[in-house]
């Protein structure tokens, strides 16, 4: 297998990077001496089977959990700047679709601008991105009440209008169909070229890997030091 | 001598769980209360009593029906009042109390607090409210607010400590304040259980105000009083049916509205 470090990437500014990351879980090494750097405007898929670490890694990318050896550097760090795609999705159920997405803009304001509400334009920017992901019936529905798939349209809806440079997807397709993975893979694929924004995400599924990402991550412990990584041709 | 394939034999002390401990305790508790039940030890005759007594109550009179309800009124305003602001000083309280949210020393400040208030039954808060404003409604009110705030401050934090914080830890991670993070991802989840405590609270404090007016506290409790004191049974009897009718309406009624609020769809 390809392992490419870095500097062989691309020499376009740095968006996320980790050097002789090492983490352990319960006792359990993971992965050891992580050294790669993804360029801004690039699209890292991390793959590799169940329990191997990939939510680790992204945990750790956003400095939720701390490594066992090793630094994390994510461009430019601000907490607004990182926008994550939850496995459990973590949106607040009791809330309309409408306010779990406005919930990404809650960083750009102090609080006591979204006291009462988040104002029209903020509204007419988040309804659009509910229409864009097909969710625009269920617009006033409680996030309880609708189904795995819609919610986790509702997430990603959240994380496009947080629009941050660096997005941290977690199996961000994994409720979706075929046609509505590919849908919303084209829409990170072109935050990517387009945006200049940075994606990373967990995907399982092959095809769609080497179809969206430039880079793969590979974690698993059959693998030296536990990971690889390798770029894929385009 | 037993082999393998016999059934394993628990000992006594892993047969002793703390259910059956407890069981045991009861038993002795209930052993050493019998002396409870000795009466004033005089030769009564209990059901001729109880017939007699009884008797007294029939027929209620009727007639006083318009100044109950006036003073049914007071007593509903008495457990409004209270109960709206018994909620608006626990939910801080509440923030406070609990774990997921607050540091564990103010935690054990504010659940100190709550369990001092709980302490004293609404009687009690209700006299000490009568000797500070004087034998009115207000008083009721006061007593009231007291009581009801260290068993909804209670119920407020251990609702916040129920629900899932990866909601609002989530919201943080994506750039929101502390303030928005408990608005957006927090508070939408505790709010029902929050709805359903303030409306248990009211039917208890309606309950509550009924009885308090015998201390001098307002409502319909004070009207109990004086026809116990003036020996009109029958009018006692009025009063205590028109208050077992709102009880039992409010018991349906809040039992229909909080399973409403508790599973909307």
């Amino acid at each position: 297998m390809e392992t490419a470090i870095t500097a062989t990437l691309s020499p376009v500014e740095t968006a996320v990077e980790t050097a002789g990351l090492t983490l352990e879980r319960g006792g359990k090494l993971l992965f050891e001496k992580m050294s790669w750097a993804v360029p801004a405007a690039r699209f890292l898929a991390v793959t590799g089977p169940s329990g191997s670490g990939k939510s680790s890694l992204l945990a750790c990318l956003r400095g939720q959990i701390e490594p066992s050896a090793g630094t994390v550097q994510v461009e430019p760090g601000l907490p607004n700047d990182i926008g994550t795609i939850f496995q459990h999705l973590r949106l607040t159920g009791e809330l309309t679709v409408l306010t779990n997405v406005l919930c990404g803009s809650l960083g750009l304001k102090p609080w006591w601008k979204t006291l009462i509400s988040f104002g029209k334009d903020q509204q007419q920017r988040a309804y659009d991105l509910i229409a864009d992901l097909g969710l625009s019936p269920l617009v006033h529905k409680p996030v309880r009440s609708i189904s795995g798939g819609e919610q986790q349209r509702t997430a990603i809806a959240r994380v496009l209008l947080q629009d941050p440079p660096v997005i941290l997807a977690d199996e961000p397709t994994s409720n979706l169909d075929h046609n509505l993975a590919e849908q919303i893979l084209t829409r990170f694929r072109s935050l990517c070229v387009e945006r200049g924004k940075t994606v990373i995400a967990v995907l399982h599924d092959r095809e769609l890997v080497e179809r969206f990402a430039d880079l793969e991550l590979t974690i698993s412990s059959d693998l030296e030091n536990g990971w690889s990584l390798r770029t894929i041709e385009r | 001598m037993s082999s393998p394939n016999d059934i394993p034999v628990l000992t006594w002390r892993e047969r002793f769980t703390a259910f059956r401990a407890t069981l045991l305790l009861f038993a002795i508790a209930v052993v050493f209360s019998l002396p409870a039940l000795s009466g004033s030890g005089r030769d009564l005759d209990y059901i001729e009593n109880l017939r007699r007594f009884a008797a007294k109550f029939f027929p209620p009179d009727l007639s006083i029906l318009p100044q109950i309800f006036s003073a049914l009124g007071e007593t509903v305003q008495i457990a409004i009042m209270a109960t709206v602001f018994a909620a608006i000083v626990a939910l801080p309280l509440a923030i406070g109390g609990s774990r997921t949210i607050a540091p564990r020393w103010l935690n054990l400040v504010v659940r100190m607090i709550l369990n001092v208030i709980r302490t004293l039954p609404s009687l009690i808060w209700a006299l000490l409210a009568v000797a500070i404003v004087g034998p009115n409604t207000l008083a009721g009110v006061v007593g009231l607010t007291f009581y009801s705030i260290g068993y909804l401050g209670k119920f407020f934090s251990d609702a916040f400590e129920s629900i899932d914080t990866e909601v609002p830890d989530g919201l943080r991670m994506s750039g929101a304040d502390a303030v928005q993070a408990f608005q957006y991802g927090l508070l939408p989840q505790v709010k029902p259980l929050i709805a359903s405590h303030v409306l248990w609270m009211l039917e208890y404090n309606i309950r509550s105000a009924a009885i308090i007016g015998y201390v001098g506290a307002g409502g319909i409790g004070l009207m109990l009083h004086t026809y116990q004191e003036f020996g009109q049974w029958d009018r006692f009897a009025t009063v205590l049916l028109v208050i077992l009718v709102l009880v039992t309406t409010l018991d349906f009624f809040g039992e229909w509205l909080r399973k409403r609020i508790l599973n909307p769809e």
